[in-house]
């Protein structure tokens, strides 16, 4: 997938965003006592019209990455900085009230469950209309009701629908109705939270698809979340890679699924499977031992010390930064140059 | 065959087949429908509407007339020895103590439970939404101290209560109007909103964390917008199910106070909508039960009838709308 | 030990009454499963893999479901002819099955112990101290650090993964000869999935015993099975050894599976081709080829005639299809949307 930046600049920055969420304890008096730390000082950016992928698993904070970055969630700490065009960059965290409404028609939202996302009494063409109407884009029924029409053709629904309840769809209708409401207040930025995973496999291309073409229909930058890797991997030009609240690698999609330099993305990659027998028979594994440590504890250093199959000691003192080796890959590992070398030999091959 | 590959399947138009669009309401309608019971139920309840509209039409005589000679009669079918007692046809449930005609008396006696049957549940509807709808979204120390006050209500004793407050207002100006009937109201209102509140309150909590609202917050729809349009409708269900349950407690409430002296009293004014309740037709019929068990069965019967139709009809309402049937 | 395949099934039936018509869930499925071999069941949601699975165990609720008809034969004997008792017996003895969510299959109020035990008690008839020694065993052979400690832990005590692993030491308790894994790892971690398959694998070796697995994931497949079963709309639509199927799929159905799924170890360019329209309606199914509203390939008059039949298209591979249709043929530029 080739990027259409004709320009450079970035259209959404993070800065050590971070998303805590306390655990209450008492009676009458609640106290904190504790905190999950879900999203624990992620930087990254968007380019304008590039697809940033973001991949984990779960518990590893991307969901809720993406909520804080569209104040669903008030984050915890950090900053997002949006490329308001003329009105340059505005730090949404700082943004409240009826400023961040109006902000709300440049940064939507595609969520994953296409029957949890629509409300069951509303008729199609009010769950679409419904956004037109709150931010005024358009005078009058007649208008509105044209407008739903036409959003409903340009992601490949019949316009006929409009009177229908969200139970007479599939799945995959379903998922597109809720593309066409995000789109209905023309944003620019759209985060889309694992956006295919509850459809069928048969449906999955014809939607990904569909998100392909409105990308470069409308000029969209998405941010893509899920925890399909293959999925990710076309769909996006750059990838970052998430693991228990932190960013451990981010790099050109083709560079990271080649070379990947952090310990964590070389077992995900190794573990997907692949649709060809051949190919698997042959594939040689790296194993991770044991689960995903809780977040409410996180191990101290390095996150993923406790699992890593070539940690040394400074891993579990002092963690490592998140730096770039070069070409935008960045990296969050002490040992990332010795990886690519030393961990194809713990890999084993699993017949 | 030709070499081209299809450029986009995006644009395919599924198909669906073209009738009309049905909403949830229409398939919980139609499960209803399938319930016997339930619309058995429904056309009780509405012969007892008409039977309370129509009571003057439908009642030969007046339910205060006080005949003389006319006391204590039996029912059309039971002759006695005594010209005074045996029935006629013209009395056809007979009289009471004071000579007044008995099915007039239960025609009504009718308007009168089922007004207290309806009103204090509208009542508690508008107390207790608001505060479940607001405890529950805005959460925190609101909810904490909307609960807190709700669990204080909870707590009183519910018939002390309305017993207190009946005979303590007994004859102030808001006892005496409707015949303490608007008393009957506001007591039961007040000790009734608690349960409503709580199951709101649960009903708002989890539809909260539901996809879709958090789509509607991320497309930018105010709060309030929120609460009415999303999340109230969806809270329906129960809501109607709780005040179906809810209409037999008030009308056996009523008939309990009455019978204890607490509640409403008989009036003896002919242009009195509300001449009668069915409680105070038991209070007399215990008295006289002497006389023979037909004054007290009767409006006995009538409660029975009309809550069992009640309670079978939130019964079908609570299967027809359950989520898992949809 | 009689030779042929251990299970054998033969015309399977089963279908479900709906208050809008008779959906024919399993409609006339006929595969075998050898001894050690592993068998891949392949399908999407409505294409009655599940509810295959759950009919070989007679676990169909009924009703509304029942078996309609047809055999299975499990070493010799019709599963269907046998009687609650004797197939309890079998259950969980001989035939075991896991389930896609270890939450709900294991029961929250009972400690994993005993519900390893319970198993072991009924069907080897051991003591509770055998079993005990049995079970703790069964934990520390599926991966479950300080297993003895664990036996009295509750279900919610456990991660994902851990409960899947449970599972699994649960179903294999009594060394069956089949295991049927209902989407093992759909609602897992890749990274968890990859130690569960691995883990699959090993015992399978160790116990000797045949797997069904059952999933949409042709990567999975791709990975653990011997020979493939697709199925569609209720029906078999294609089988044969995972590489005949992989390398040359012959039925449209799998062709355009394969085409519409990203491949990590491809070049992203590739625009993935989907295939087109919905699942099909299981009630009141036309008899046609029961893809021809989303074949590129539909030919009016011939697929729309009939359904046609599994025919032989090269060695131990057969295809549902009246036409040769392979990966290389291209899509008629006349393709045409039907019925």
């Amino acid at each position: 997938m080739t990027a259409d930046s004709t320009t450079n600049i970035d259209l959404v920055q993070v800065r050590d965003l971070k998303m805590y969420f306390p655990i209450m304890r008492g009676i009458i008096i609640q106290r904190q006592v504790a905190a999950v730390k879900a999203v624990d000082g992620l930087t990254f950016s968007i380019k304008k019209g590039e697809t940033l992928g973001l991949v984990g698993e779960s518990g590893c904070g991307k969901s809720t990455t993406g909520r804080a970055i569209l104040q669903l969630h008030k984050p915890t700490g950090g900053e997002v900085i949006f490329h308001d065009g003329q009105a340059g960059n505005r730090d949404l965290t700082k943004v409240s009230g009826e400023e961040m409404r109006k902000m709300r028609r440049k940064v939507q939202m595609i969520f994953q469950d296409p029957y949890a996302s629509l409300n069951p009494r509303m008729t199609v063409g009010d769950i679409i209309g419904e956004p037109i109407r709150v931010h005024n884009l358009r005078q009058g029924q007649a208008a509105v009701r044209e407008r739903v029409q036409e959003l409903l053709a340009l992601v490949g629904l019949n316009p006929y629908f409009v009177n229908r309840y969200p139970h007479e769809f599939s799945g995959g209708q379903r998922q597109r109705i809720g593309i066409a409401r995000a789109l209905a207040v023309e944003p620019e930025f759209v985060v889309c939270d694992e956006p295919v995973s509850a459809l069928d496999v048969s449906i999955q291309a014809q939607v990904l698809n569909l998100l392909e073409d409105l990308q470069h229909k409308l000029g969209l930058t998405y941010l893509f979340i899920a925890h399909g890797l293959a999925v990710v991997k076309h769909i996006s030009n750059r990838v970052a890679v998430m693991y228990l609240g932190k960013m451990v690698e981010l790099a050109d999609g083709p560079k990271l699924y080649a070379m990947p330099m952090h310990p964590y993305t070389q077992a995900l990659l190794s573990a997907v499977p692949i649709p060809d027998p051949k190919v698997e028979r042959q594939r040689r594994r790296i194993i991770l031992e044991g689960d995903v440590p809780s977040p409410l504890n996180p191990p101290s250093g390095c996150r993923f010390h406790t699992r890593c199959p070539i940690a040394i000691d400074r891993c579990k003192a002092e963690e490592p930064p998140f730096q770039d080796y070069g070409d935008g890959h960045f990296v969050a590992c002490w040992r990332a140059r010795e990886s690519i070398e030393l961990i194809p030999t713990i890999a084993r091959q699993v017949v | 065959m030709a070499t081209t590959i299809p450029s986009t399947q995006a644009n395919a138009a599924p198909e669906i087949p073209l009738r009309a669009p049905r909403s949830l309401w229409s398939d919980a309608w139609r499960r209803l429908r399938k319930n016997v019971a339930a619309m058995a139920s429904i056309i009780v309840i509405i012969l007892f509407v008409l039977m309370a509209i129509f009571a003057p039409q439908l009642s030969r005589f007046s339910p205060i007339t006080q005949t003389a000679n006319n006391s204590l009669r039996q029912p059309f079918w039971i002759k006695t020895n005594s010209p005074t007692t045996t029935g006629l046809p013209q009395h056809i449930l007979g009289t009471d103590a004071i000579g007044r005609d008995i099915f007039s008396q239960l025609m009504y006696g009718t308007r009168v439970s089922l007004i207290v049957g309806f009103i204090p549940q509208v009542i508690v509807l508008l107390i207790g939404v608001p505060i479940g709808l607001i405890s529950g979204y805005a959460g925190g120390r609101v909810d904490n101290l909307l609960m807190r006050i709700t669990d204080i209500v909870y707590a009183f004793p519910d018939v002390l209560f309305v017993i207190t407050l009946t005979t303590a207002l007994r004859e102030t100006f808001l006892g005496q109007a409707f015949n303490g009937l608007l008393l009957i109201f506001i007591a039961l209102s007040i000790v009734g909103w608690t349960g409503l509140t709580r199951l709101v309150r649960g009903q708002v909590l989890s539809l909260k964390e539901k996809e879709f609202i958090e789509a509607a917050r991320a497309v930018g729809v105010p709060t309030s917008a929120i609460l009415f349009k999303h999340i109230l409708p969806n809270c329906l269900a129960p809501l109607i199910v709780s005040v179906a349950f809810g209409v037999p407690g008030a009308i056996i409430a009523e008939a309990f106070l009455t019978f204890l002296g607490t509640g409403m009293r008989p009036s003896t004014d002919i242009n009195a909508p509300f001449p009668t309740s069915w409680g105070a037709m038991l209070l007399d019929g215990y008295n006289n039960l002497s006389s023979g068990p037909w004054y007290l069965l009767f409006p006995a019967l009538c409660v029975g009838i009309l809550t069992m139709a009640f309670t079978f009809l939130g019964d079908g309402l609570r299967d027809a709308l359950d989520p898992r049937g949809q | 030990m009689a030779n042929g395949p251990l299970l054998e099934v033969q015309n399977l039936e089963t279908h479900f009454k709906t208050q809008d018509g008779v959906v024919k869930a399993v409609n006339n499925v006929s595969f075998h499963v050898d001894r050690g071999e592993t068998l891949g069941i392949v399908g999407e949601s409505g294409s009655g893999k599940s509810v295959t699975a759950l009919s070989i165990m007679r676990l169909i609720p009924n009703p509304p479901g029942k078996i309609a008809g047809g055999k299975m034969l499990f070493d010799g004997e019709n599963l269907l002819d046998l009687s609650e008792p004797e197939m309890r017996d079998i259950r969980g003895n001989r035939i075991s099955m896991i389930f896609q969510d270890p939450m709900t299959s294991l029961n929250p109020v009972l400690t994993i112990g005993r519900q390893i035990t319970e198993s072991l008690e009924l069907h080897m008839k051991m003591t509770p101290r055998e079993a005990s020694n049995r079970a703790v065993e069964l934990l520390g052979m599926v991966g479950i650090p300080s297993a003895a400690r664990r036996l009295d832990d509750y279900p919610h005590q456990f991660s994902g993964g851990m409960r899947q692993r449970v599972m699994i030491a649960m179903g294999l308790s009594c060394s069956p000869e089949l295991l049927i894994a209902d989407e093992p790892t759909t609602a897992l971690d890749v990274t968890i999935q990859a130690q569960i398959l691995e883990l699959i694998k090993r015992l399978q070796r160790e116990i000797g015993m045949a797997v069904i697995i059952i999933t949409h994931d042709l990567g999975v497949v791709a990975g653990m099975a011997d020979r493939v079963v697709v199925m569609y709309a209720g029906r078999m639509v294609e089988e044969g050894v995972t590489q005949e199927i992989f390398e040359n799929p012959r039925m449209p159905y799998t062709i355009g599976l394969l085409r519409s799924i990203p491949r990590l170890d491809e070049s992203s360019d590739r625009r993935l081709t989907p295939i087109r329209g919905l699942p099909p309606d299981l009630i009141a199914l036309p008899e046609i080829c029961p893809f021809s509203p989303r074949c590129d390939y539909f030919v009016a008059g011939k697929c729309d005639a009939q359904t046609p039949p599994l025919r032989n298209v090269g060695p131990d591979h057969r295809a549902a299809c009246l036409f040769d249709i392979t990966l290389q043929t291209p899509i008629p530029e006349t393709a045409v949307e039907a019925v």
